[in-house]
């Protein structure tokens, strides 16, 4: 694996634990009466731009590098389930993320005054974001086992 | 707040739309090879292909549901909506691929 290759896998990882943590402090926060609107803009936005960025990075590694050479190893070692179901499910649940983090952007940043009255709509946004941190911890934690089922 | 929640629906309606779009196309990838050598042709890659499929169809229905105007649309209702059919589709793909294994 050469260095662009190392360099857009750990992007893909760093990225995506960021994105996971700015949602964390959103759900945090969104319940807060003061100060709240400021953070909920700055991490929500900053969970969209973490989990694009993550979306493209782990993109170029998937298709240029994982197929070829990573994917045919856990196949032939003693977990293939690890590639056939935890990685096929991971690479395509992984693409719904920067959709639901926009959704939650787009909420906070069009109703924000909203969501500070509305309690329905705020427990609709805080499910939206703990539905997603969930996915996205899912995620992440199958991006953990497939690195272990390489060496196996 | 009208035109901004015209907006912020057709975001919404249109990421479900967008979700559904990626569960439909990896399913029928898998189940027609001939769609899914397509996929691999045309965009180099058939996860690429999803990616940008997906996006396009995210992108030409925001406007479309924002020219609707679906101010009446309740805020709430299709974010829990959304919600649903997150969990769904991230199930419906787990139990895909679950059984394809066994199958």
């Amino acid at each position: 694996m050469n260095n662009t290759l190392i360099f857009f896998l750990v992007a893909h990882i760093f990225l995506g634990t960021f994105g996971i943590i700015f949602l964390t402090a959103y759900l945090l926060s969104i319940f807060k009466k003061e100060n709240g609107v400021k953070w909920l803009k700055i991490n929500s936005l900053l969970a969209l731009l973490s989990f694009v960025g993550s979306w493209i990075s782990g993109g170029y590694y998937y298709a240029s590098y994982y197929g070829k050479s990573v994917k045919p190893i856990i196949l032939k070692g003693d977990y293939p389930w690890v590639h056939t179901v935890l990685m096929e499910t991971k690479e395509h649940v992984f693409l719904f993320l920067p959709f639901l983090t926009l959704v939650i952007f787009a909420t906070t940043y069009f109703a924000h005054s909203d969501i500070a009255k509305d309690k329905k709509l705020a427990l609709s946004v805080a499910g939206l974001c703990f539905t997603t941190v969930s996915i996205a911890l899912a995620i992440m934690l199958s991006g953990i086992v497939i690195s272990g089922a390489v060496g196996k | 707040m009208g035109d901004k929640k015209s907006i912020l629906s057709a975001i919404i309606i249109s990421s479900i739309l967008a979700l559904a779009d990626i569960v439909f196309l990896t399913i029928f990838g898998e189940l027609n090879q001939g769609f899914k050598s397509w996929l691999t042709g045309t965009f180099s890659h058939h996860w690429i292909g999803k990616s940008v499929i997906s996006v396009i169809v995210f992108m030409v229905s925001v406007p479309i549901f924002y020219i609707l105007r679906l101010r009446n649309v309740n805020t709430t209702v299709i974010i829990w909506l959304l919600v649903a059919v997150v969990n769904l589709s991230f199930g419906i793909l787990l139990a895909f691929f679950l059984f394809e294994v066994n199958h």
